[in-house]
């Protein structure tokens, strides 16, 4: 008799350090009870909970984006914020930045503390300095 | 802050970096070897002003077989060596005591053969050198169209998937100088050196990442693959929010889509699975940490990524420039 088979025989091991994916609910039960549709049924209400809580999870980010939040005043529109901030840095990147394009992406939404981390990451915080007129 | 960026790289571009590279590029003239300047300092001298380029080294390409005697020459010089060339590398790093915050990169290869997808050959490229005047220091550059060709692969290349714009912006700023000078960029000797090396595609890219920054370069010179799985990563590549969306797209995805080799393709879709990077994707993609390119998600998580992603970078000490 062996009512449970090994935690280890039932987890597939992608990537040691980060994911470790278990199937519990569905291989715990005793392995000489194989009752394909018992099994098939949680399975099938395992994976409905789990990518349910994925996409859930997705969508309450997406609320939570548009949301104002402490740093914000008005609603933040994620969608144009990222739309204005990308065409402020790319504006910066010209050879010769168009001032009133750049002053156009910052009325019209672009999130200033976003175009900050992304100029650091992109290596053109000179540039931004540059087009946001250098502080004038 | 911004400010202080700014005004710490227009610091430096006027004083620390004439001087790395009087101190790296003169002992080896001096000695004979003709050294190759090329991204930084050679980029640098296309931007209307002093500092708006930062970078983190000087890199200097020669031929293998120069490589040992150059190493020597910049011992004497009170270079030191800090991180070896040899097996995963493709050059060697020193620093000097006299610009701490420089290193020096000795090139004799472009990417280790495992990021290898184009076929640009540096010895080919040395070759072709033309003299240049870097920040003082009489030295040895690219040609203009080998050095958009340069830069667009190394932009494009595995290991970085055009993830910074001062790359797109190098390619406006040679553009533009050119230009300004009188000879505009000869467009047909920038697509025989990208069929050469058979990267047009990632050129390509670039240039259509640099069409946004005011390059017009002819579009049917280097023509993008518009369908499947290439066609929908480029329309990705080139969205207009892709400065904040970079870090979404993996890696994986953009270099396929980048490389114009279908046997390189291959190669290096077997290269992900020996290293079972295509399951950590997945599982990546599964928890929400990754935007695979077919299953996009909304904008609302640029933003929180973005920040999180800097915050990492932070962390993690890694030099912003390059």
């Amino acid at each position: 008799m062996r009512p449970f088979a090994q935690l280890s025989e039932l987890s597939l091991e992608l990537d040691p350090p980060e994911t470790l994916v278990t199937v519990p609910t569905t291989l715990l039960l005793p392995l000489e009870r194989r009752d394909i549709t018992a099994h098939s049924v949680v399975g099938i209400l395992s994976a409905v909970i789990f990518f349910g809580r994925l996409e859930f999870g997705a969508a309450r980010r997406n609320r939570a984006a548009s949301q104002p939040g402490m740093m914000n005043a008005v609603p933040y529109d994620a969608h144009v914020a990222s739309e204005q901030t990308s065409m402020l840095l790319w504006e910066c990147c010209r050879r010769d930045p168009n001032l009133s394009a750049v002053r156009r992406a910052l009325t019209n939404g672009a999130d200033t503390e976003l175009a900050l981390a992304a100029a650091a990451m992109h290596g053109i915080e000179p540039l931004l300095w540059r087009a946001l007129g250098r502080g004038a | 802050m911004l400010r202080a960026v700014a005004d710490a790289c227009r610091m430096e571009a006027l004083l620390l970096i004439p001087q790395a590279v009087a101190l790296s590029v003169q002992p080896l003239t001096e000695a004979g070897i003709q050294p190759l300047v090329f991204k930084g300092p050679a980029v640098a001298r296309h931007y209307p002003e002093p500092g708006l380029r930062p970078m983190g080294d000087i890199d200097l390409l020669l031929p293998v077989a120069d490589h040992a005697r150059a190493l020597n020459v910049l011992r004497r010089a009170q270079w030191v060596v800090v991180r070896a060339g040899g097996a995963g590398h493709y050059d060697t790093q020193l620093v000097h005591s006299h610009v701490p915050s420089l290193s020096l990169e000795l090139h004799y290869g472009l990417e280790p053969s495992s990021e290898r997808v184009t076929a640009l050959d540096p010895a080919v490229l040395w070759e072709r050198r033309v003299p240049l005047d870097c920040a003082g220091t009489l030295a040895f550059g690219l040609s203009p169209a080998d050095e958009v060709v340069v830069l667009a692969a190394h932009a494009g290349k595995p290991f970085h998937g055009f993830t910074r714009l001062i790359w797109t912006a190098d390619l406006a700023m040679i553009v533009g100088d050119s230009a300004a000078d009188g000879s505009p960029m000869d467009w047909d000797a920038v697509r025989a050196a990208a069929e050469e090396a058979r990267c047009l595609t990632v050129v390509g890219a670039a240039l259509e990442l640099a069409r946004r920054v005011g390059v017009d370069a002819p579009s049917e010179y280097f023509p993008l693959p518009t369908h499947g799985w290439r066609g929908r990563t480029l329309r990705r590549l080139l969205s207009i929010t892709w400065p904040v969306t970079a870090h979404e797209l993996h890696r994986y995805h953009l270099t396929y889509a980048l490389t114009d080799d279908p046997a390189q393709r291959v190669r290096n879709l077997l290269a992900l699975v020996g290293k079972w990077h295509g399951l950590k994707m997945r599982a990546q993609t599964l928890g929400g940490r990754l935007c695979h390119p077919i299953w996009s998600r909304p904008h609302a998580t640029t933003r929180s990524s973005v920040l999180r992603y800097t915050h990492s970078k932070a962390r993690q000490r890694e030099p912003l420039f390059e």
